[in-house]
């Protein structure tokens, strides 16, 4: 019994598909659950700064003046609580993790938003 | 009486990634003694609490351990849930269970790989991990992450998972449960094993209770003590019984978990069956109050305790955590004095130290 | 969940009290110290193989000298040490004293301060 189980797990190991995977040339494929970065869509960013406020590792910062959203991707945990406090759904978390950086400067991701916007903003709260 | 020489072991050493040390006295070849020394990843995670609120504290807490993340998470919620009096829905309870039971297993068959290296089956190392891999597919299918899964809350837990994939990891874990049958018959037949485990490292029924020795350890010295036993999540609904070795030696631990992995798998093939439908979490009003609040959890190393003290502010005055590896540490020293050198690694295996648990 | 009462203890009975623990078939489970800003104590949780269990709360300040109880259990020893390293409590009789090099923070008695004025 010992042996037909030894030699199942011989022939599979021998001619079956190996259990890793030949990384750079297959890549990983990602569950559509996986969290992997958070992401920002600036147009719907009010610049509340609650994700600011809110992250555990204090990882992303915001000023409202400069419409600015910053996020420090090494410091970042990607817990996804961010993503369930932002009252404007802006946030989401990306499938595909942070690619790996060589140089430390390129670890911090700010996005600027659009200039124009607030002139369009006062003249709403005005009218 | 021979020369008494005294070894370091740790916290660099081939067999353990943790940081553990431990001065061996030996006489020749045999302990006669160990002194433990911790501390070279005291992290200082409980004092954080005082500066992140309740709600982002869940995942600071999940941090204090890469194997049993969860069981962490979901600890620190129960613990706070307790504190404001909050019942969560039946839902949330049942995905609790199975994601614990998830990380059981998992942990168990990480735990597994690790004995059969610390004995020198190489190849058994590398199956036990295969197989592991698929639990951990299941949980980033379901949670988005392999290790830390960021998934319970103060009030249930963020994400469902539909009963279609429930049935679907239903059938990845019977394949799973095959896998690790075929795995398991080494570490219960296998003659070498037998030999480096049978008879080392006896904990028995007295001293486990005594030193306060928690999880596998505890129940392979005979003690039927299970905290899931208590009935918290949805454990009070599942049908199951403490698993007991009585020798006490380092077979009768590993022999526990082998069975545990089993009865993990029988448990969330349960859950699946009785998880009822509904809400996965109830909203969260106000601030914890003034108080203190106590919970025990089963972790896959034993026993885990939760303190909470609650002053009406966002922010906890404290938080404690008792790790099952801190309670085992005093049952190791019981069982190094008298057995020999070669064995000490596979004795400090079988309590399954967590270290950066320990010291968080 | 059971277990949530807290017995008031002083340090003068607490080994006589354990012992009594003992007897009646406890074991300790964990030591722990919580300071606040208004108060210090350290919490004894105790129990039985029916997993019920019962707490022991003893008020302390800082620089006190508090029996060990590592006589009656020896696990107690790694409690103490913690406490005597994180919160600057003395035990006395301890039956391994590690003599603050048991957790070595670069502050010492590094959870002795509250963090109430240093709040984000």
């Amino acid at each position: 019994m010992g042996f037909n189980v030894i030699g199942k797990t011989i022939m599979k190991s021998l001619f079956g598909k190996p259990a890793t995977a030949m990384y750079p040339i297959v890549k990983n494929e990602f569950y559509p659950n996986t969290r992997g970065r958070i992401e920002n869509d600036i147009t719907l960013c009010n610049y509340c700064g609650l994700c600011g406020r809110r992250c555990p590792a204090g990882a992303i910062e915001v000023s409202k003046p400069e419409k600015k959203w910053e996020i420090d991707r090494t410091r970042c945990i990607v817990c996804n609580f961010c993503v369930q406090v932002c009252a404007r759904n802006a946030l989401s978390t990306e499938r595909h993790y942070t690619t790996p950086m060589t140089d430390k400067s390129k670890r911090i991701t700010t996005l600027y938003g659009e200039k124009e916007e607030p002139v369009k903003e006062k003249v709403q709260e005005n009218a | 009486m021979g020369e008494r020489t005294i070894i370091p072991f740790g916290p660099q050493h081939p067999v353990l990634p943790e940081p553990l040390h431990l001065d061996l006295i030996l006489e020749d070849e045999k302990v006669v003694g160990a002194v433990p020394s911790i501390g070279f990843v005291h992290r200082g995670l409980e004092k954080l609490v005082e500066k992140r609120d309740f709600h982002e504290m869940v995942y600071v807490i999940e941090r204090v351990c890469g194997i049993c993340s969860f069981i962490h998470g979901q600890g620190y919620c129960q613990t706070v849930e307790g504190l404001m009096g909050i019942e969560i829905p039946e839902r949330a309870k049942y995905l609790r269970t199975i994601w614990a039971e998830l990380s059981r297993v998992h942990s168990h068959i990480l735990w597994l790989g690790l004995m059969a290296d610390a004995y020198g089956f190489e190849s058994l190392f590398m199956h036990c991990w295969r197989v592991r891999e698929k639990v951990l597919d299941i949980f980033e299918e379901t949670t988005g992450g392999r290790v830390i899964f960021s998934v319970c809350r103060v009030g249930g837990v963020w994400k469902d998972i539909d009963n279609d994939t429930l049935k679907r990891i239903v059938t990845v874990l019977k394949d799973v449960e095959k896998e690790i049958k075929e795995l398991s018959d080494v570490f219960i037949k296998d003659y070498t094993v037998q030999k480096r485990t049978r008879g080392v490292g006896v904990l028995t029924y007295q001293e486990a209770i005594d030193l306060g020795a928690v999880g596998p350890t505890l129940r392979g010295s005979g003690v039927p003590m299970d905290m899931r036993k208590l009935g918290y999540a949805a454990y009070g609904e599942l049908d199951f019984e403490p698993i007991v070795e009585k020798d006490g030696d380092c077979y009768a631990r590993t022999l526990v978990r082998v069975r545990e992995v089993f009865q993990s798998l029988d448990l969330i093939y349960q859950a699946v069956n009785k998880i009822p439908d509904g809400e996965i979490a109830t909203k969260v009003r106000g601030n914890p109050p003034a108080g203190e609040f106590i919970s025990r959890l089963e972790q896959p190393r034993g026993q885990v305790i939760y303190y909470a003290k609650g002053n009406g502010t966002k922010y906890l005055d404290r938080f404690r955590v008792r790790t099952p590896t801190f309670a085992n540490i005093a049952p190791l020293l019981k069982m190094l004095p008298g057995s020999d050198l070669a064995d000490v690694p596979i004795l400090a295996l079988t309590i399954d130290p967590c270290i950066s648990c320990t010291e968080r | 969940m059971t277990g949530q009462t807290f017995k008031p203890v002083t340090a003068a009975e607490i080994v006589e009290k354990t012992k009594q623990y003992a007897k009646d078939g406890y074991r300790l489970i964990q030591i722990h110290c919580t300071k606040t800003p208004q108060e210090m104590f350290i919490i004894y949780t105790f129990e039985k193989i029916d997993l019920s269990c019962e707490n022991l709360k003893m008020d302390v300040q800082v620089g006190d000298t508090v029996p060990s109880i590592s006589g009656v259990f020896f696990g107690a020893v790694l409690y103490e040490n913690e406490i005597h390293d994180l919160y600057g409590v003395n035990f006395s009789d301890l039956a391994v004293d590690f003599k603050g090099t048991f957790y070595e923070t670069s502050v010492k008695q590094a959870f002795a301060q509250t963090g109430a004025d240093n709040k984000e």
